[in-house]
């Protein structure tokens, strides 16, 4: 995606809001307005341990990768970025109202209800055998999302 | 990326962005300013974007130099909806969502495919939350075909190209 992280909010795909530095902390943010601002990257940290708990959740479930491992790799990173941001991995392929009250919330928490009810993930990242998308891989390495989405 | 509209016969994205830049603007978020060029049909090159979103950009200019460009200014989403000649797919997106990411080369190549049938408008929902909520956007992706500048089709998830193709067709077709 972005090519470079500029401070100003309004061309950088990372930082969103309006007249609001880019190096508020989350703190602030969640007191002034009540927008949650995605960073440009999540840690690595929280990438590694969404990476685990999506190969293990995999396999728990027997559910599968996408064919094209980017989305794998975009999905990983975006519950990281949820994780740093919000303390849960809140489903990236939603929008919602208020992160925050939904994180606490719980349903979108990945593994979210319907895919623990019913094996249904929108966000494409754990496919049943069945789905057109899906590879036979359960795993993904660290290297694999970094290069996957380098150009993020 | 911002508001992005994905131009006929090119990779080329425009983006809409808040006007906080500009000395003159006013407060409100939902206000969108910038120049966005339309390139004639003939003329394939010369392209100083490519799909990059507009981040590469320096903030102050957000002029298109293109060939024979015809240059359009879109104080809203609104204002590019009533203003448009073709229907316009609006694809509803978030940095982080693995199927909206796959479906911006699909997407890209539709553009370019339908390009005498439709426009296309990307809009980060993660930049511009009122409007997602102004449309109740829920799953993301999610695609809005407007048409004479309302919604006349709406559907959720990523599809091949041929799948899009055939639900824009069928949809214009059907409901005509």
């Amino acid at each position: 995606m972005a090519t470079t992280m500029t401070s100003l909010p309004a061309t950088s795909s990372y930082s969103v809001g309006f007249g609001i530095p880019s190096v508020i902390t989350p703190q602030t943010r969640f007191h002034r307005r009540r927008i949650v601002i995605a960073k440009a990257e999540p840690s690595d940290k929280s990438v590694e341990i969404m990476r685990k708990f999506s190969e293990q959740y995999a396999r728990k479930s027997d559910t599968f990768f996408c064919v094209d491992k980017g989305v794998t790799s975009v999905v990983i990173k975006g519950l990281a970025d949820h994780r740093d941001s919000l303390g849960a991995p809140l489903c990236p392929c939603r929008h919602y109202d208020d992160k925050a009250a939904e994180a606490s919330q719980g349903f979108w928490n990945c593994p979210c209800v319907p895919m623990r009810e019913r094996k249904e993930c929108h966000c494409m990242l754990f496919l049943t055998p069945d789905n057109d998308f899906a590879g036979n891989e359960q795993a993904i390495s660290l290297e694999e999302i970094k290069e996957l989405t380098a150009n993020m | 990326m911002a508001i992005s509209v994905t131009a006929p016969f090119t990779c080329r994205s425009w983006t809409f962005d808040p006007a906080t830049p500009l000395p003159s603007s006013s407060s409100s978020s939902s206000k969108l300013s910038n120049f966005s060029s339309l390139q004639s049909h003939s003329h394939l090159h010369r392209l100083t974007l490519n799909n990059r979103p507009f981040t590469a950009f320096p903030s102050k200019p957000r002029t298109l130099h293109l060939v024979q460009a015809k240059k359009q200014t879109f104080s809203s989403l609104d204002e590019l909806l009533e203003k448009a000649e073709k229907p316009v797919l609006v694809d509803f997106y978030a940095t982080w969502c693995g199927p909206c990411q796959f479906m911006a080369p699909i997407l890209n190549e539709v553009s370019i495919t339908m390009a005498d049938t439709i426009q296309v408008v990307k809009i980060d929902t993660e930049k511009y939350p009122e409007i997602a909520n102004k449309y109740s956007i829920e799953a993301l992706p999610t695609f809005i075909l407007f048409k004479d500048g309302k919604p006349f089709d709406r559907f959720e998830g990523a599809l091949t190209a041929n799948q899009l193709v055939q639900r824009i067709e069928d949809t214009l077709k059907a409901k005509k």
